[in-house]
């Protein structure tokens, strides 16, 4: 047996080596059209969107949110159609609250941005409605990444995407991260003073229309004198929702 | 596996064995190599724009090959992140028009051998100038309107250079300040203070960039005293207040800010160490403040345990001057509130305990209504300039006396220290006064020279500049 196997030894192991040389040829993507939810790392609202028409124009009844999207594998010679759907025993808001709008991937594209048209109704200004989206088979593509968190270096996706939709002032995301160094704690009363101070009511600090510390440093000392003038005019200090008095960190 | 087996595998690896063994008699085919020195007739070089690069090169070599060299000038900018580099030529001898900016820049030639490939290379440094690219600037103000002239360190004089590249506009008539011209992260900011204007210009060519409100996130009503740069700290007065900004920052719009609130009006002089940042003294509550330029804030100074020679943040008296001394030391000059007594205070504002001395000056004439102050670097001595003379106090020995005594009838307009900040080696460096005159409707300037005593070199001065109009303010512009 041991005499045989040192023929059998030796062919393999040229074969193996011969077989080590050979070029390999790039795979292409063979798994079936996918797409989904696209988080950029950077954006503060890559998880989930607060929409509230509290920080729009009185007049504004409706608006349109956009979620990024990419697909799994190659772009297509042609448009093709993404079929979104709202998770009904995870959602409190009713279609009256939202219109799904058409959602399609243009030819030759590897992005697209699902469009939801949400509208202003009455009862948003005591309730937040949450709104939670799937991404469901279509013709064209199968769910992509069911769920993938992103890091600095690659953006995360899913398949579901949670949409919250009220009509009252809504803490920003980014408040107890970013904002607070500049504005200190959240209340109601201070957020609305801010954006009437600033004339602004997102404060980003990534993206490309991010804010800088030296611009955040100045909305800060702005509303901070603001409050100032305002005290002393009323003779008393202005206090939150909360009867806390509203203080800023900069002076 | 078999005996004949392991026979075969035991041959081979003596084999092996035996062959490492084998001697390495060590035949093989040396050549000597092509032994090459490049030789250039200029090393170290100095451009004054607009002209060209002429470097010739020659190349000393013990086998010269009729396949020759291949050649490549390039400029680097010294020190620039990210390297910049700039081929200038390919020939054997260089000739190029420099269009780069002023700077250090260091010239490699690079002399590759056709025959070997060998490659061989020589490093000169390169100063690219402009006629404006060190010197003392001079603002003379002519019919209502200013402008700048320069005296280069070779005593050339350039007239009306502001003017001659701003298309003939002038600077506003009592244009008084230009802030000590620092350089941070390979830019050179030189600001220009009127009364109710402040410019930015370029370092090269003094172009006019940017106007009053483009500072400001909210701009004040225009009334700009100073403007401190240091590291990335930047500090601005006006009407007493203070509007800062961190350059320590991400890339972005970043402009001056609101002042720290607060009832404050600022006394315009300039302490900063590295480790406190800018040390203010506000005129209203007669003490000391640190001041955050990032977050455009004023601190006061702890009180330290036990009793002090005096506290930073409850002085009580009125500043008539202050200024760095050897640093971090700082030095404070004050007057009390019946303007009656002097005094000079010693401090570290780095320290838990910052006070090192305090000195009441008994005999200082001329002090309480001084004009112009220059502090030393090294010695405990304050400069200052009343009528027509210019004293020395001497802290420790509580005196002051003229030094230099211009003629009668002439105005003192302004007074600096000589810093070179490029060049700290330089011998004149925080030992040189410049003095600027008006005397009989002429603008001069007076270098004078400090000794080892803090008095001027042989009681005087040792060159004179003649010809301005009426001077309202020297600077020394360092290379960037």
């Amino acid at each position: 047996m041991v005499k045989h196997l040192k023929h059998i030894y030796l062919p393999v192991f040229l074969i193996l080596l011969v077989i080590a040389c050979k070029k390999s040829e790039l795979t292409s993507y063979t798994q079936p059209d996918m797409i989904y939810f696209y988080k950029d790392h950077y954006l503060t609202n890559k998880d989930s969107i607060v929409y509230s028409f509290a920080v729009k124009s009185n007049s504004l009844q409706a608006d349109t949110i956009r979620i990024p999207m990419r697909i799994m594998g190659v772009a297509a010679g042609h448009d093709r159609s993404v079929h979104i759907q709202a998770v009904a025993d995870s959602s409190t808001a009713s279609p009256e609250h939202y219109t799904i709008l058409p959602t399609t991937v243009k030819a030759g594209e590897f992005t697209t941005n699902l469009s939801l048209l949400v509208h202003r109704k009455a009862d948003l200004k005591t309730n937040e409605l949450r709104l939670l989206l799937e991404i469901a088979a279509s013709e064209d593509f199968l769910p992509g990444v069911y769920h993938s968190a992103s890091s600095p270096s690659m953006g995360g996706g899913s398949v579901r995407f949670p949409v919250r939709i009220n009509d009252y002032l809504t803490k920003p995301l980014n408040w107890d991260t970013f904002m607070t160094f500049y504005f200190g704690s959240y209340s109601q009363v201070k957020y609305k003073l801010v954006i009437d101070v600033t004339g602004r009511t997102e404060f980003p600090n990534s993206g490309d229309d991010r804010l800088t510390p030296s611009e955040m440093t100045y909305f800060g000392k702005a509303c901070a004198y603001y409050l100032e003038e305002y005290n002393k005019t009323n003779g008393t200090k202005l206090t939150d929702e909360t009867g806390q008095e509203i203080t800023f960190p900069l002076l | 596996m078999t005996k004949y087996s392991i026979n075969i595998i035991i041959c081979t690896l003596a084999a092996l064995v035996l062959a490492s063994c084998y001697k390495d008699k060590g035949n093989y085919d040396y050549r000597q190599i092509n032994e090459v020195i490049l030789k250039t007739d200029r090393e170290t070089i100095n451009v004054i724009l607009p002209d060209s690069l002429k470097v010739n090169l020659t190349i000393e070599q013990t086998q010269p090959n009729p396949a020759g060299f291949s050649f490549e000038w390039v400029l680097y900018l010294s020190g620039g992140t990210p390297l910049q580099r700039r081929v200038l030529d390919t020939t054997q001898n260089l000739k190029a028009r420099i269009t780069e900016l002023p700077g250090t820049y260091y010239l490699m030639v690079y002399a590759r051998d056709r025959n070997t490939g060998v490659e061989f290379q020589k490093r000169l440094n390169v100063s690219v100038l402009t006629p404006y690219s060190e010197g003392w600037m001079v603002v003379e103000e002519n019919n209502g309107a200013c402008d700048i002239s320069m005296i280069s360190p070779v005593d050339t004089i350039f007239r009306n250079i502001y003017s001659t590249t701003n298309s003939g506009e002038k600077l506003p008539a009592g244009t008084f300040r230009i802030p000590e011209i620092k350089t941070y992260n390979g830019d050179q900011k030189i600001y220009i203070i009127s009364p109710a204007d402040m410019i930015q210009v370029t370092y090269a060519d003094f172009r006019k960039l940017s106007t009053f409100n483009e500072f400001f996130w909210e701009p004040p009503v225009p009334k700009p005293q100073e403007y401190f740069v240091n590291s990335f700290d930047d500090m601005m007065l006006n009407d007493g207040k203070i509007h800062s900004r961190s350059l320590n920052a991400p890339a972005g719009l970043n402009k001056l800010n609101l002042p720290p609130s607060g009832n404050h009006y600022i006394a315009p002089y300039e302490l900063y160490t590295s480790s406190t940042g800018y040390v203010v003294f506000d005129t209203v509550s007669q003490s000391f403040l640190k001041l955050n330029t990032s977050s455009s804030s004023l601190t006061p100074f702890p009180t330290p345990a036990g009793t002090r020679l005096f506290y930073l943040n409850n002085i009580g008296k009125k500043l008539l001057y202050a200024e760095l001394n050897a640093n971090p030391k700082c030095y404070a000059y004050f007057k009390n509130n019946n303007d009656d007594s002097l005094f000079a205070y010693g401090f570290n504002p780095s320290v838990t305990n910052p006070d090192l001395d305090k000195t009441e000056i008994l005999n200082s004439p001329g002090l309480l209504s001084a004009k112009l102050f220059v502090g030393s670097r090294f010695l405990p001595h304050l400069y200052y300039v009343n009528g027509h003379q210019i004293y020395k106090l001497d802290i420790p020995a509580k005196t002051a006396a003229p030094i230099y005594t211009f003629a009668a009838g002439t105005e003192i307009r302004a007074m600096k220290m000589y810093r070179n900040l490029k060049t700290t080696t330089d011998p004149n460096n925080n030992k040189l006064i410049a003095v600027a005159t008006h005397e009989n409707g002429e603008g001069k300037v007076y270098y004078f020279p400090i000794s080892a005593t803090g008095n001027f070199t042989n009681n005087t001065y040792s060159k004179v500049f003649t010809g301005f109009n009426k001077i309202n303010e020297i600077t020394f512009k360092s290379l960037r």
